[in-house]
């Protein structure tokens, strides 16, 4: 049995024998679980890091925050909107802002765990599930899309070229993807919008303005259509880095003991990239697709904005800018759990198609 | 130094980055003469005034002059060019008086017009609307652009080294701890982060707390990744025979560490650095573009592009305002290209072409 990642494992193999003899019987469920646990704690910590920072900064967030409930809740609200000390102190007392920052932690868990309740934005008082929850989606359909057609593209491509290696086509593209890997994404995306107003070819903005309740195909087309651009931005933004990475470790199994022991055999050479080498250069690639998602989270914050998409990354912008903690929280916590979800996914993956690593009994 | 200056000339992509990068690197530091206005200075009936310089007229034949334009409508800012009318440009005027590096008094600058006597100022780059001189703003913008990078790997790369390194040497319980924090910290998208760690940290604060303050932030979010890979360096070299003979020697563990392994990693750590400086500089742009960078008055390349290229009314009708996108684009693929050659020179299966 090969531990992708010890890092639970030492922690929680000196538990005691039960648990080890219980792994011992069932390999893949006690990696599951080992790593379930750790993304639990990682979360928690995590939440709480960003409640001790918020509570380092100067006061402003809390005051921001009274601020903001007492003028959206016209219950409290006296003549001229003068509030006391007093009534400022009973507000902070009543959201738990005058506690330390662990203890607000707690009653945000408590309310969230045991209340399912995420709390409401301050600035639009909508419930922050619904504004999450509709974000959410947009940015899954977004990054899904670019990562689907980033990993089809480049391999596709990459498999093609570790074929011509050394050729006038290999170097081409080690300099095409070398360009495109370092091209700045901000100014890629700037670019493109730059090209989408001045030849009106495309839509600037990258959401349709017809509503979805109408014609379905009519929506769909037309949320491609507006999508096409950035896709194009983020796909052009991934694929320097994922064509190197593939033709790189194509070229390196090729190289191996194993490809020549095929050769020597007389298998064909498209059967040995497809089954053999092929197969192999998936590893590098499913473990740097989780981080790829994570960067594509990160990127798709930048093109929602100069896109105008309605996704997680404008919803999370925003919130960070007005300081909607509620909001930045659950932002937060969903961006990591779904980051954390991938890398567990693409370790369950690598199991699948990696002939080398097998939790079971080797 | 020697291989690397052989190989530089048989890799021309790499020898026009190093060539690039190095007269950016000067410009920067003379920007006060090379600039021929202040980047500050209004320039009250020239707003969002295009480029003007161009290298012929029958006036004064081959050499850069200005050509002259007028302002035809104010609400669109459309100039039009005046037939024949050229203003030559001169190398070494006297105009706007400036501080060389903040200390040396000066009005000399390296070309300009003759401004005194009515002739129109030259705009290499156009103006921004309140008509100030982009070539120089782009210049004095650089100082910030161009800096960020190397103080940003330098704060980033202590920090991996030595976190990374004491992780590396002595494993156990500090390893994984600091390996369990590096891994929290990647977790996190990095623009996230960044985005919350510089609302909460921020919001009235001068030019320079907030340069301090992004540089910080960015070595912040940048060094759990060197952290990992020196942590695996170190940890595959301390078992080899010339650290077992130096502990046999009884040298204290951190002179060990930091004398006798780390230099060991030279080549990685040129690498890195070269790799890590584009990063920083497009992480201030990204926060600059977002309105959380460098705060007025100070101006970054970044900070300029969300001023004024952000507008897609601006980037259609004045497009010279991209400029100072451009040179990011220039020094980012520079520092690339030269660290893909550090890279081959780095890997010891690579050869030399001879």
């Amino acid at each position: 049995m090969k531990q992708k990642s010890g890092s639970v494992a030492c922690f929680v193999d000196n538990l005691g024998a039960p648990w080890r003899s219980w792994s011992a019987g069932h390999p893949l469920a006690s990696f599951l679980t080992s790593r379930i646990l750790t993304m639990v704690a990682v979360l928690f910590l995590l939440g709480l890091g960003v409640f001790g920072l918020m509570s380092l900064a100067p006061g402003d967030i809390v005051d921001n925050y009274v601020r903001a409930q007492l003028l959206n809740s016209s219950s409290v609200m006296t003549q001229n909107n003068v509030l006391t000390a007093a009534e400022i102190a009973a507000m902070k007392h009543r959201l738990w802002l005058d506690r330390p920052f662990w203890e607000q932690y707690g009653h945000w868990l408590w309310r969230v765990l045991v209340d399912h309740d995420l709390g409401r934005s301050l600035l639009s008082q909508a419930p922050v599930l619904f504004l999450v929850s509709t974000r959410m989606v947009n940015s899954l359909i977004l990054n899904l899309l670019s990562l689907v057609f980033l990993t089809l593209t480049s391999f596709a491509l990459g498999i093609w070229l570790s074929s011509k290696a050394g050729t006038k086509w290999d170097v081409a593209a080690g300099f095409v993807s070398l360009f495109l890997n370092a091209f700045p994404g901000i100014l890629l995306l700037l670019l493109l919008q730059m090209f989408a107003a001045s030849t009106r070819w495309f839509p600037v903005t990258a959401y349709p303005s017809e509503s979805f309740g109408g014609n379905f195909w009519a929506f769909s087309g037309s949320y491609l259509y507006h999508l096409t651009l950035p896709l194009l931005g983020a796909f052009l933004g991934g694929i320097g880095g994922s064509l190197r990475l593939i033709r790189a470790t194509m070229l390196e199994q090729l190289g191996q003991p194993y490809v020549t022991a095929l050769r020597s055999r007389g298998i064909s050479e498209g059967r040995i990239r497809f089954f053999h080498a092929f197969r192999n250069t998936m590893n590098p690639f499913i473990t740097g697709a989780s981080g790829l998602l994570a960067d594509l989270f990160s990127g798709s914050l930048i093109l929602e904005i100069i896109f105008a998409y309605p996704g997680i990354g404008r919803l999370m912008y925003e919130a960070v800018i007005q300081k909607d903690i509620n909001l930045v929280m659950t932002n937060i916590m969903f961006i990591s759990f779904l980051i954390l979800a991938g890398m567990l996914l693409s370790d369950i993956a690598l199991a699948l198609v990696d002939p080398r690593i097998r939790y079971g009994k080797a | 130094m020697k291989r690397f200056l052989t190989v530089l000339g048989h890799r021309p992509v790499a020898a026009v980055s190093l060539t690039v990068l190095v007269v950016m690197y000067l410009a920067m530091a003379f920007c006060e003469v090379l600039s021929p206005y202040d980047p500050t200075r209004l320039f009250p009936d020239a707003s969002d005034h295009p480029p003007n310089l161009c290298w012929y007229s029958s006036q004064w034949g081959f050499g850069p002059q200005v050509q002259r334009m007028v302002m035809i409508d104010e609400v669109s800012r459309q100039y039009v060019r005046i037939k024949g009318e050229y203003d030559p440009v001169h190398w070494g005027v006297t105009a706007d008086p400036v501080k060389l590096w903040g200390f040396l008094p000066l009005s000399w600058h390296v070309f300009g017009t003759d401004t005194h006597s009515g002739a129109d100022p030259v705009f290499l780059f156009g103006t921004d609307n309140l008509g100030r001189d982009l070539f120089s703003r782009i210049l004095y913008g650089a100082r910030i652009s161009l800096t960020i990078g190397f103080v940003g790997v330098a704060v980033s790369l202590t920090l991996a080294l030595l976190l990374g390194g004491l992780a590396g040497y002595y494993g156990g319980f500090w390893d994984w701890l600091i390996m369990r924090l590096c891994e929290l910290l990647i977790l996190i998208p990095g623009l996230y982060l960044l985005l919350f760690l510089r609302s909460i940290l921020s919001d009235k604060m001068d030019s320079a707390s907030s340069y301090a303050l992004i540089t910080v932030i960015l070595s912040f979010v940048s060094w759990p990744g060197m952290a990992r890979l020196v942590r695996g360096m170190v940890h595959s070299l301390k078992r080899a025979d010339f650290v077992t003979n130096a502990r046999q020697e009884k040298m204290p563990p951190l002179t060990i560490l930091f004398r006798h392994i780390i230099p060991q990693m030279s080549s990685f750590l040129i690498l890195s650095v070269t790799l890590g400086i584009p990063g920083f500089i497009l992480g201030e742009t990204a926060l600059s573009y977002l309105g959380l960078g460098i705060t007025d008055p100070a101006f970054s390349w970044g900070s300029l592009i969300s001023r004024d290229a952000a507008s897609l009314d601006n980037l259609v009708h004045f497009p010279w305002l991209f400029l100072p996108g451009v040179f990011l684009i220039v020094v980012s693929l520079a520092y690339n290209f030269l660290g893909e050659l550090l890279r081959d020179l780095a890997d010891p299966h690579w050869r030399a072409p001879s």
